[in-house]
Order: C-alpha cells, then structure tokens, then sequence
C-alpha cells in the first residue's frame, strides 16, 4: 500500500515543471487542502486562461481518476495560525500532516522550521530530487538537468548546498 | 497593504481632480486618441500600472526579508498564487527553501516510506 503526503502549491508546480509527478505518484497517495487546490487551479490572467499550465491540467486528470484527495485539516494548531497568514495554502497543508501523521512537500522555507520543532516530516522538491538520485531512480545527468529547470528559484546557498551533497 | 486587493476590487469610480502641465494634457489627448481610449481611461490605465508596479515591489521586498510567505506576497502584489511564483522567478528571486538542511528532507521522505 502507498504512503499519503500532503503537498502545498509550490512543490507541486515544480513537481511537474520538472517531469516528475510520475515518480512522485508510484510512492505516494496525494493529498491536498481545498486552499492549497484552489492556490493550484485559480488563473485570473487572461494568458494563463488561455495557455493552460500543464500541471493544472494534470491535476484535473489525475483528479478525475480520483489519484488525489483534497481533504482539510479539523483543526489549525493555534501556534502555527499566528505564524502563518490564515488565508495561505501551507496553513492548511501543515495542520492536516500535523493531523495525520504524514510528511508534507512544501517549497516555501518559513513554515519548515515550525515543522521541525513539531516533529512533522517535510521535504522539498530538491530533498525529493536527491531521494530519487540515491535510490537510483535517476541519474546524476537527470539531477543536472532538472535542478537547471527550477535554478532561479533557488539561492546560491542552497545550491551550493546541493551540489556539495551529491557531490556535483 | 494585504486588504489592499479586496478593497481595490470593490472600489467604485470617484472624481479626482488634478493639475497637469499644458504639454501632458496635449499628450495625453493625442495618445488616448491613438489607443481608442478616452482620456480618463487612459490616465487611470496609468495610474494602475504604477500601482501594479508598485504593489509587486513592496511584496517582492517583504518576501526577500522573509516577512510574507508565497501566499501572502500574492495577496499583497494583487496576483493569483502561480502569478507571484512566476513573477519572483523572472525576478530572480530565490524561494525561501533552504531554511532546513537537506538531510532533515531525506530523513523525513524515508521514514514517511517506512512509517
């Protein structure tokens, strides 16, 4: 039986701006808040109406094969609420991992560290990359290139980080 | 400035008024002339692309120094969640992402598996 991670909106528009929903789908049942779905789905500009992001039309797909569940959290934990805007997608996401046990993907670093002091588990799209490079799901190559993909949403820190941890 | 969207949509139109050089008036009713624009269309065109402008510096600024997160940078730049993310992209603005070490991200990846 899959595993269930909860995902907040960054990570999956990365996810599949770096072609790995596939990967991401054979481990993990997908779980979402209805905020964070709203965050993936709500266009208001005229070219991104017209030009549909691919990762919003995977998401309708594999949520019509009811691959994805959005489910919200029955509580939000009172110490993150007043660290995080009640109108955000992460909100929802952590609570509902809080909730249940289950690892969230987030790319937006601020909320992290109240998931570490809580104990909840959490990656980004780069600790996902690096899971699959050690299991050998892709190859060094592949790292290279996806991690190119989404380069300017990293700082030079972090990819200084990443290359020192895979030895790049 | 985060209710400033709301408030923003809701806002009926109201007079202003305002003093303009002779030669801005001249340019402004040739150009409004040239984009089939009334010359009050054109001026508030203006007017909310400055704003736009401006409302998308202050909520990049305030994501830079970790002040608001993705959500709330949009809510404050009165874009759409994917809108902001793009335009902190073409800005070269990185995301906050490396506030945990990768080996906290690989632990919790592989026990979540485990679990």
């Amino acid at each position: 039986m899959k595993k269930k991670a909860i995902i907040d909106t960054s990570f999956w528009i990365h996810l599949v701006k770096i072609n790995l929903e596939k990967n991401f789908l054979e481990l993990y049942d997908v779980i979402l808040p209805k905020k964070v779905e709203e965050e993936i789905l709500f266009c208001n500009s005229f070219k991104l109406m017209i030009y549909k992001p691919k990762d919003i039309k995977i998401y309708e797909k594999l949520k019509y094969e009811n691959k994805i569940k959005v489910v919200d959290p029955k509580i939000i934990p009172k110490e993150l609420s007043s660290q995080i805007s009640k109108n955000s997608g992460e909100l929802f996401a952590i609570s509902l991992a809080k909730e249940n046990d289950v690892i969230v993907f987030i790319d937006n670093g601020r909320p992290h560290t109240f998931c570490k002091k809580n104990k909840i588990k959490t990656g980004t799209i780069i600790d996902f990359l690096i899971y699959l490079k050690e299991e050998k799901k892709i190859n060094i190559s592949d790292i290279k290139e996806k991690i190119n993909i989404i380069k300017e949403s990293l700082s030079k820190k972090h990819l200084k980080d990443i290359k020192k941890y895979i030895n790049l | 400035m985060k209710n400033m969207k709301k408030e923003y949509k809701n806002d009926k139109l109201k007079v202003k008024t305002l003093r303009l050089k002779d030669t801005s008036i001249n340019l402004i009713y040739n150009i409004a002339k040239e984009k089939n624009l009334t010359e009050s269309e054109y001026i508030r065109s203006l007017i909310e692309k400055d704003i736009s402008k401006y409302r998308l510096k202050k909520a990049i600024e305030e994501y830079k120094k970790k002040k608001v997160n993705i959500s709330e940078g949009a809510e404050m730049a009165g874009l759409s969640y994917r809108e902001f993310l793009e335009k902190l992209e073409e800005n070269r603005v990185p995301l906050n992402m490396d506030g945990l070490p990768i080996s906290y991200g690989l632990k919790s990846i592989k026990r979540s598996l485990k679990d």
